[in-house]
């Protein structure tokens, strides 16, 4: 546990009668972080949020936010954005985000005055006396984003934030989230978009099955699994199984069509490039930048993605 | 607590500004206004139209009938001034002084009985009603309303020609006794509702009257013509007795009286006329309450089904605890039950006046009862403990459903299985002070609706302290209860979608998320 963090969960299990939905979790979010919870569907994402957040309480194991456990002594730092959107269709923008910002401790007029303020930072200052039905979906998940960050949170915590979004509001929506972190809010957001985490996190929990299959930062994501090369070559290139720090040579396949050059841990790829040149083969590609998130995501949710997007 | 007000506040002002609700507030006031107005609104015109008088015919082949028959539509007359001239003096005039100062009139309105012929003799004696009543205005209370004498409601009109001495004379009157055709009244045409023919050997007793009408299930005119002619053949057969006239009178109008007592008037038994309108009154406030209660439940049920499947729930539980949105939830009820019962309420009182006559002396009896504040205060705590007691079941209800078609099948049945707890207050009602009454103030659950229909009479002290007890003591039980399952299974997408699946969440042991 690093000493700033916001939020610390240790040995979290949640159960629903028989089904475990989460499994003995332990992670924790740094103040002024983005931290990234990812995961297939039905991995507990959901479950783990919806425990921070004190809806529901763990079967099992603690949960300090702020150091103190989940509930009204801390509910008012916390800003949500659920994963099933929902507002009050006959209300306006404005009344909706003061209506939540007013639950969350924020008096009457100064209320008001931040989502008028959220509404024009967002784009939507001319619709503020709009009533919410009458927005288009991408208007609607900002006026949504607005309700959960309006009392002005310490943590914001994000449920599938970009699902929906067309990339306009999506890129919108993750210059709004830097900006919270840079204000130094923490945020806390699940997601099976893999771009977006890898371009917005500070750090990642990936969840498979309940259980925790990885928490750490992109890199040492990227240091867990085997690095490739993929080659593009018409010559034969299963020499290089010889060449040291290679484990695997995997010649083009249905669905693949290049070569796939698996190294062991911390092996250089001009090694093999070299041998290439030694052997005369020709190459068309070559190709050795570090696994992208959703390769490695796919790695460690062992080929169970469920719908994980690149 | 702040939080609870904002739901509650935020619930109301969604609710009250829609059109569904809106429309629900106002369709009852119209409705009591056009019920309540409707008779006395049909009336005017229908007198205009001598609707409400009726107009008969006689043809009298004796030639000597008429006198008798008119004296007794006089008489008639003068019998319904009586009767409702003593019940306003009754009302209104200060008994006391008019017995200390006019004991004979005192008599004739306060202690005597209005239907005996005696009265009606003394009355006549007196100049009529109308006479009878400036008598009587010195005496009145301050602020009496006026008094209005009943209309004439037999008129006695003449045939057209040709119909009394036709041969078939049934076949010539039928066009104006089905209103085929109208015949001249005395304030223009009218339709003709009777005939009484009286054959020439009538006096002799060789032949019987005949009294034509289509509508035969109305008696009144047929037994005051019935009485104008028996008597008129009792004078003449005294007569030819030799019996003086004087003493024909005294035999004709001597009459025996029978006094009304009712042992215990605060009891059930025979109910007064004016014990009547007191039931009704008390009656009719009720099923205002209980459809107020039912009413508002149900569309906080709804409202609170809508949020949860549009996952509006999730985003207030994170705001707020499960706790504290379910009483916010019930207040936003609370509120909507209140509107809905002071609105109906003021609506009739502003329309009182419109109101016909049974009507207005309901609503002024039920302002009379509610003005002591303590009932008011009594009644305004007993609906408010029923409103939360009902509201809180329904709420879990509607938390245990994830559509409005599981919600509808949770609260359908649940509202049958209530059904006793509106039937038992109406039974209540009747006797306000009885020993079903009291029982009933101390069952859970029925206690305070029993104690909505007593605060309008004055139940003893401790029947309203143990009716409070119970009420809360039921109200916190039911509480926990629904507490329980509405933590549990708000954010469950598979909660019990059926009246059992609930009951079994409700009373059993199901631990919360």
């Amino acid at each position: 546990m690093t000493g700033n963090a916001v939020l610390e969960l240790s040995g979290v299990t949640k159960r629903y009668g028989d089904f475990l939905a989460v499994d003995g979790v332990s992670f924790d979010a740094p103040k002024g972080s983005i931290l990234g919870l990812l995961g297939p569907n039905g991995a507990g994402k959901t479950s783990t949020l919806r425990m921070i957040l004190g809806i529901s309480a763990p079967t099992e194991g603690e949960i300090a936010i702020f150091g103190r456990a989940p509930g009204k002594a801390v509910q008012r730092r916390i800003g949500y954005l659920p994963e099933e959107r929902g507002l009050y269709k006959r209300m306006t923008a404005l009344d909706t985000i003061a209506y939540f910002a007013k639950l969350k401790g924020v008096w009457g007029g100064k209320a008001r005055r931040r989502a008028s303020e959220l509404l024009d930072e967002l784009g939507l200052g001319h619709v503020k006396d709009r009533r919410i039905e009458a927005l288009s979906k991408g208007m609607a998940q900002k006026v949504q984003l607005a309700t959960a960050i309006a009392h002005e949170p310490e943590l914001v915590i994000l449920d599938e934030p970009f699902s929906g979004l067309d990339p306009i509001n999506q890129n919108e929506l993750e210059a709004a989230i830097r900006r919270l972190a840079n204000a130094g809010t923490t945020v806390l957001f699940s997601t099976h978009t893999m771009s977006h985490a890898e371009r917005l996190c500070d750090r990642f929990v990936i969840l498979v099955h309940g259980r925790k299959a990885f928490d750490g930062t992109l890199d040492e994501a990227r240091a867990e699994i085997p690095r490739k090369i993929k080659l593009e070559s018409a010559s034969d290139l299963n020499f290089l199984s010889a060449v040291k720090g290679v484990t695997e040579v995997i010649p083009p396949h249905e669905g693949v069509p290049h070569w796939e050059i698996v190294l062991a841990k911390g092996a250089d790829p001009q090694a093999v490039l070299a041998a290439c040149f030694e052997h005369g083969a020709k190459l068309t590609r070559f190709d050795s930048s570090p696994p992208s998130l959703h390769e490695v995501f796919v790695v460690l949710a062992g080929g169970d993605v469920g719908d994980a997007e690149p | 607590m702040r939080q609870v007000w904002l739901i509650a506040w935020h619930g109301f002002i969604s609710h009250v500004t829609s059109r569904a609700f809106m429309f629900g507030l106002l369709l009852l006031p119209l409705y009591m206004l056009i019920g309540g107005a409707a008779p006395t609104a049909s009336q005017a015109p229908l007198d205009a139209l001598g609707g409400s008088i009726r107009h008969f015919a006689v043809v009298d082949k004796t030639g000597v009938m008429l006198p008798a028959i008119d004296a007794a539509l006089e008489r008639d007359v003068t019998a319904r001034g009586l009767l409702v001239l003593s019940a306003y003096a009754e009302e209104n005039a200060e008994a006391e002084k008019l017995r200390d100062e006019r004991p004979d009139l005192a008599a004739l309105l306060l202690d005597g009985d209005a239907f005996s012929e005696a009265s009606i003799d003394a009355i006549e004696a007196r100049g009529g009603v109308s006479q009878t009543f400036v008598e009587l205005r010195p005496y009145l209370k301050p602020d009496s309303p006026n008094f209005i004498a009943p209309i004439r409601r037999f008129f006695r009109v003449d045939l057209p020609e040709g119909i009394g001495d036709s041969d078939d004379m049934l076949a010539a009157a039928e066009p104006y006794l089905s209103a085929d055709k109208l015949i001249p009244g005395p304030y223009g045409a009218v339709s003709l509702w009777a005939i009484l023919f009286i054959p020439k050997d009538f006096l002799e007793g060789k032949a019987n009257a005949t009294y034509v009408t289509d509508d035969t299930n109305r008696v009144f005119l047929r037994e005051v013509l019935r009485q104008a002619l028996d008597g008129e053949l009792k004078r003449r057969e005294a007569e030819t007795l030799g019996v003086p006239v004087d003493t024909t009178q005294k035999v004709l109008t001597t009459a025996g009286r029978i006094e009304t007592l009712d042992p215990d008037p605060d009891r059930l038994g025979a109910l007064s006329h004016m014990r009547q309108l007191n039931v009704i009154g008390a009656v009719v406030v009720y099923l205002m309450l209980f459809m107020a209660v039912f009413m508002t439940a149900n569309m906080v049920v709804m409202a609170l089904v809508e949020e949860k499947s549009n996952r509006v729930a999730e985003l207030l539980l994170s705001c707020v605890k499960a706790e504290t949105l379910m009483a916010g939830k019930l207040f936003t009820g609370l509120l909507l039950a209140l509107l809905l019962v002071g609105v109906w309420a003021g609506s009739a009182l502003l329309s009182v006046d419109a109101l016909f006559p049974t009507a207005k002396v309901i609503v002024e009896n039920l302002t009379e009862s509610l003005k002591n504040p303590a009932q008011l205060l009594m009644l305004f705590v007993f609906f408010s403990l029923a409103y939360l007691t009902v509201g809180s079941f329904f709420l879990a209800a509607g938390s245990a459903a994830t559509s409005i078609t599981d919600a509808q099948a949770i609260v359908a049945p649940a509202t049958m299985i209530s059904l006793p707890i509106f039937m038992l207050p109406i039974a209540v009602a009747y006797d306000p002070m009885g020993p079903l009454a009291r029982f009933a103030s101390y069952l859970p659950v029925f206690a305070p609706f029993t104690m909505m229909v007593r605060s309008l009479s004055v139940p003893e002290g401790i029947d309203i302290l143990g009716a409070l007890v119970v009420s809360v003591l039921t109200l916190w039980w039911m509480i926990r209860l629904v507490a329980r399952v509405f933590r549990a299974n708000l954010l469950r997408p598979d909660s019990s979608s059926t009246f059992l699946g609930f009951l079994r969440d409700l009373f059993g042991r199901r631990k919360p998320t």
